[in-house]
């Protein structure tokens, strides 16, 4: 379980723009749970996944990582490409997940057979035939095609917290449920803790687990599945009631 | 024309270049201490050769003496958080004093029988050379293609792609200079052999002629991968000389050098930057331009 008890964060501190970005906020978070955050701009999300990426530290409050340990941590910014090396190539981008077999700084040769065979079998899952362009720059893929490497590094590093900060932004329609609903499946067997920022309600039906919305760095709603139906006019009449 | 003179310079600068490529390119410093530990590396090794000091170790001393150039540089970044461009004119002003008093004056003439004179005929000074920048060439590749080497290119791409995996850039950073640095004083330490004297201003305006023969070499060899990259450095070094001697050659005053290679980069910098119309380029690496 990941705690965040009393989290207090506030920015331009002592001067009259003094923002409080994160206030009283307290959540406990589960593995094999998919927690969607929404809420406005401005209204905390971003910083929440910051704190427990450990990018800030909060003014005031703990987080508790209890089993888990903050390299347990991955964190997907919502611009895809800041995800990857856009020049190196789409082999090159994924081997960086393959820390369990011993792709760390070290003086071993980054090409070899093993990691090789590792890459391909992950490409061959998503069957828009990558596996065969694995020697392309990532930089020349198409937005979707990036996303995909994306959401293979995130399989390859097996991490187990993940957290997105709008994964689903830059892709279309045809996209973006194609690629959560191969990360959801990989995520439910392997028991990950998910903490998704987004915007895009209509694949909270389908995937999330439960839902927290931030307003104005607070936490107005916290709903789990069994107790709230997630249907993106719900969500919506929820959204206007705290308006 | 004298063409072995020009490939033995050529060698010579090719270690400079491949440095160059090291911090500029590939890890996105653009590093001025080069200028510094090009000097360094020569000042080193003539004041330890004329005091008697073998001159395999000489060599060896005054590498390591361009590799704390590049790794006060990189702490002064990494460390004391001073933008890049200011950590590497930090450390070239320093350099200045600094490489007096290694000497303990301006310039030291190489009377001693060093390694590239060591049989006094030009295919000799041209072999050990060639064995020098060889060893130096693989050596680097195979530095490039570890997971260490790869980690060090993406951190020259993307510092917050390397943090997110947990691993900290600045390691790379402060090893990337370091090596980069090592190689511009081997580079300075051979040149100072070649010409037969260490002198305070070896350094002066080498970083333009460099960064030239870089991007001379990128637009002949387009570095889309990691071996043509490295190859791009011998290539832009040569073709650089050639062109540096066929200028002089054609009657060009010494004096009016610098505006030449001012105006080649330019212009290769207007070719680089024009020459894609709008389109992604493939070459790997950072832009730094």
């Amino acid at each position: 379980m990941l705690e965040l008890k009393n989290i207090h964060i506030s920015f331009n501190k002592n001067t009259d723009n003094k923002i409080d970005a994160l206030y009283n906020v307290n959540l406990e978070f589960h593995e094999h749970q998919w927690s969607y955050i929404i809420g406005g701009n401005g209204s905390g999300k971003s910083t929440l996944l910051k704190i427990i990426n450990k990018e800030l530290i909060p003014d005031k409050g703990e987080l508790k990582f209890n089993s888990y340990k903050p390299t347990d941590v991955m964190f997907i910014d919502q611009t895809t490409i800041k995800n990857l090396v856009p020049s190196m190539t789409i082999y090159e981008n994924l081997i960086f997940a393959l820390k369990n077999i011993g792709m760390n700084p070290n003086f071993r040769l980054f090409q070899n057979k093993n990691y090789k065979e590792i890459v391909i079998d992950k490409l061959k899952e998503f069957n828009i035939g990558l596996e065969k362009r694995i020697n392309e720059q990532v930089k020349f893929l198409s937005g979707g095609e990036q996303q995909i490497i994306v959401a293979s590094r995130i399989m390859l590093s097996n991490p187990r917290i993940l957290l997105m900060d709008e994964f689903t932004s830059s892709l279309d329609q045809k996209w973006a449920p194609f690629i959560l609903e191969k990360l959801k499946k990989f995520i439910t067997v392997n028991n990950i803790m998910v903490i998704a920022v987004t915007h895009d309600y209509s694949q909270i039906q389908n995937i999330g687990d439960r839902l927290i919305m931030l307003k104005n760095g607070k936490v107005f709603a916290d709903k789990k599945k069994e107790n709230f139906d997630f249907t993106t006019q719900s969500i919506l009449n929820l959204f206007y009631e705290y308006e | 024309m004298d063409y072995l003179g020009i490939i033995e310079i050529g060698i010579i600068f090719s270690l400079f270049v491949l440095g160059m490529i090291l911090s500029f390119r590939l890890l996105g410093f653009a590093d001025l201490t080069i200028e510094g530990s090009f000097t360094t590396g020569g000042a080193i090794f003539a004041i330890l050769l004329s005091n008697g000091i073998n001159p395999f170790l000489s060599i060896l001393i005054s590498i390591i003496g361009g590799g704390v150039a590049g790794l006060l540089t990189a702490s002064l970044h990494c460390y004391a958080g001073i933008n890049k461009l200011l950590s590497g004119i930090i450390t070239l002003t320093m350099l200045y004093t600094a490489n007096l008093r290694i000497m303990g004056r301006s310039n030291i003439y190489i009377e001693q029988t060093s390694v590239l004179n060591y049989i006094n005929e030009p295919w000799y000074e041209f072999f050990v050379l060639l064995i020098i920048g060889v060893a130096i060439f693989i050596l680097i590749k195979f530095f490039l293609s570890t997971n260490f080497g790869l980690y060090l290119r993406a951190t020259g791409e993307n510092e917050s792609f390397v943090k997110n995996l947990k691993s900290n850039p600045k390691k790379f950073i402060i090893v990337g200079l370091i090596i980069s640095n090592s190689l511009i004083a081997l580079s300075g330490c051979l040149f100072a052999q070649y010409v037969g004297y260490s002198d305070i201003g070896n350094g002066n305006g080498m970083l333009v002629s460099m960064l030239t023969a870089m991007i001379i070499g990128e637009n002949i060899v387009r570095p889309t991968t990691l071996n043509r990259q490295i190859i791009s450095a011998i290539i832009g070094a040569i073709s650089f000389q050639l062109l540096y001697s066929s200028a002089l050659q054609l009657g060009l005053k010494p004096i009016d050098l610098k505006i030449m290679i001012g105006i080649l980069l330019i212009a290769f910098l207007i070719l680089t930057k024009y020459g894609y119309k709008g389109k992604q380029s493939k070459n790997i690496g950072a832009n730094f331009i």
